[in-house]
């Protein structure tokens, strides 16, 4: 019994295990070492092997299954879409989690960290935001750790430009025992070499 | 043509009486400090399942862990539990919004929005008096039981009306059988409430503090333009009718008790302040954020002032809309003028120095912030922004 009733918000949790489910299935494109499409005109350098799952708006790499590493890249977030899930901003909700074009680097930080704390993540950490350069174009990135509902630590790497008043987004996320320390030198190579062409 | 109505009509009429008639009248134990219930009753079905829950509970990245925080909202969940405090066990979880809970087996749960927004113990043991009456009053075995029955009723009800080819009828039930539910549940609610009140007072608290938290919450709820519940639909009574209830029983209190324990409640929850602030706003609801640190700030103490200012600023700039920024830069500006405000503060004041114009006093708030904040974790990005504006390094 609570004091208050509580609202939950069921599509997060079914968009996001829509998502995942597809993720889950066997086997998808594979993706080779070497320079790859990202969606749209996005560009990154792969320095292993992936499988690669994509929907209208973005890609999921992953090597040993989504819940044991996540590369998950969109190439164009619009003006007041919501970043994770494309959901357009409303006048009903109007202070969620959407993109818009000319945002200070630490409140698309504030913007990547509030939408995975919606997805369901906890005590989403964003630490060392600073600014990089992709292809010419000024972007961030920063790190991040988290843990999922069931307790499991993760830690995770973000980088995002704008372009064409669209975002540009590739966010990666392991566990923090064994995965992440693997292969979190490889992905931020990767990640070094996001580019538009 | 005309049979069908009627049919509809008697199925409908019926099953409301049956609803009406079918409540558990099955009697609960009498639930004596300490006791459990028996083997192979359907509450100690109840209580297993919790008690797995529990296990679960124990291990949730939401648990606040810090023993003192614990300690004093057990503390004052045992003042308004009495001989009953021995059967609680008391979690404070870390999530942003206003709410607690009890479980049938002693399982009370305090979510830290609802710590945020308290200003006194006499408000924390209004809250938690109403939890603890839940678990005296067995409401979540009732609860249980009533809809175990509205369920089977159904299925019967539904059974007939299809095979009588009225299917509205059958929606219809449905329908009734859910109102049926939620209207138990809102009648619970409110012997909750008034036990909460009974306990609060018992205790010697003021009970003025129990009008206040509702009277709040009911300028928060009045924030949301979306996601309000129907009345018919709703687990709980509509807040304008609890803050009516409460204010009420308060106004009937003769020699009202003025105890409110406010320094001891700051003692126990300020070291937590900035993180609470922080996911206040994290939950991107800034109409209720802005209405939730403004009257903060209006209730704080001068030490307080700074950071709530701040915050205040934080819900503006984030919002974003009318004249929110310019807002923003006032209430920056003012913060960084007061006693015990953020490093952050600076770097907020420094922006909004620099959308303004005023590159020379921008670049100087921006340096004061890396000086307060050597290792900030955005330095190089602020760094990059002072690169921008020029000037000496």
């Amino acid at each position: 019994m609570t004091l208050f009733a509580i609202k939950l918000r069921p599509w997060i949790a079914i968009a996001l295990a829509l998502s995942l489910a597809a993720c889950a299935s066997s086997g998808g494109p594979l993706v080779s070492p070497g320079p790859n499409p990202a969606g749209g005109d996005l560009r990154i350098d792969s320095e292993m092997e992936w499988s690669r799952y994509s929907d209208r708006r973005s890609q999921w790499w992953t090597m040993d299954g989504q819940q044991l590493n996540l590369l998950y890249l969109i190439p164009a977030v619009r003006p007041g879409e919501y970043i994770f899930l494309g959901r357009r901003q409303t006048t009903r909700r109007p202070d969620g989690p959407f993109f818009q074009p000319g945002m200070r680097a630490d409140e698309l930080r504030d913007l990547i960290v509030d939408g995975l704390l919606a997805a369901g993540l906890v005590g989403v950490q964003a630490t060392d935001l600073r600014p990089d350069d992709f292809g010419g174009r000024e972007g961030l990135r920063f790190e991040m750790s988290m843990t999922n509902q069931a307790g499991l630590k993760y830690q995770g790497m973000a980088a995002a430009f704008e372009h064409d008043d669209r975002l540009a987004l590739a966010l990666f996320m392991a566990p923090s025992e064994y995965y992440y320390p693997r292969d979190a030198a490889k992905v931020a190579r990767m990640l070094d070499s996001l580019r538009l062409e | 043509m005309k049979a069908q109505p009627c049919i509809r009509l008697c199925l409908a009429t019926g099953l409301l009486a049956l609803l009406t008639a079918c409540a558990s009248r099955a009697p609960v134990r009498d639930i004596a400090p300490g006791s459990e219930p028996l083997a192979g009753t359907d509450e100690a079905e109840l209580w297993y399942a919790m008690e797995r829950a529990e296990i679960e509970l124990k291990r949730s990245p939401f648990r606040v862990r810090d023993p003192a925080l614990n300690d004093y909202v057990r503390k004052v969940a045992c003042e308004v539990a009495n001989d009953y405090c021995k059967d609680l066990r008391v979690y404070v979880m870390n999530v942003p919004q206003f709410n607690a809970s009890m479980a049938p087996n002693g399982m009370m749960l305090v979510w830290t929005g609802a710590l945020l927004r308290m200003r006194d113990e006499a408000e924390l043991a209004s809250v938690l008096g109403h939890e603890v009456g839940h678990f005296t009053a067995q409401h979540s075995l009732k609860q249980w039981r009533r809809m175990k029955d509205i369920s089977s009723l159904l299925g019967a009800f539904q059974l007939l009306a299809y095979g009588a080819g009225v299917p509205d009828a059958a929606m219809l039930g449905a329908l009734a059988g859910y109102a049926a539910i939620f209207k138990y549940s809102r009648d619970q609610e409110r012997e909750a409430d008034r036990l909460g009140f009974a306990a609060l007072t018992g205790d010697g608290y003021d009970p003025q503090a129990a009008v206040d938290i509702w009277a709040r919450m009911l300028r928060e709820e009045n924030t949301r333009r979306y996601g309000r519940p129907t009345p018919i639909f709703s687990s709980h009574p509509e807040t304008e009718e609890r803050l009516a209830d409460v204010r009420a029983a308060a106004a009937a209190v003769p020699n009202t008790p003025q105890e409110r324990h406010r320094d001891e409640y700051r003692a126990a929850t300020r070291p937590y302040l900035p993180g609470w602030l922080e996911a206040e706003l994290a939950r991107r609801a800034y109409d209720a954020s802005i209405l939730v640190i403004g009257e903060l700030l209006a209730d704080a103490p001068p030490e307080d002032r700074g950071l709530l200012t701040f915050y205040l600023g934080e819900a503006h700039r984030r919002r974003g809309r009318n004249d929110d920024r310019a807002n923003a830069a006032q209430l920056y500006a003012r913060a960084v003028s007061m006693p015990g405000v953020p490093a952050d503060a600076w770097r907020e004041h420094g922006f909004a120095l620099r959308a303004a114009g005023n590159t020379a006093v921008a670049r100087d708030a921006l340096q004061r912030y890396l000086a307060l904040a050597p290792r900030a974790e955005d330095r190089a990005f602020v760094q990059r922004e002072l690169d921008k504006l020029g000037g000496v390094p």
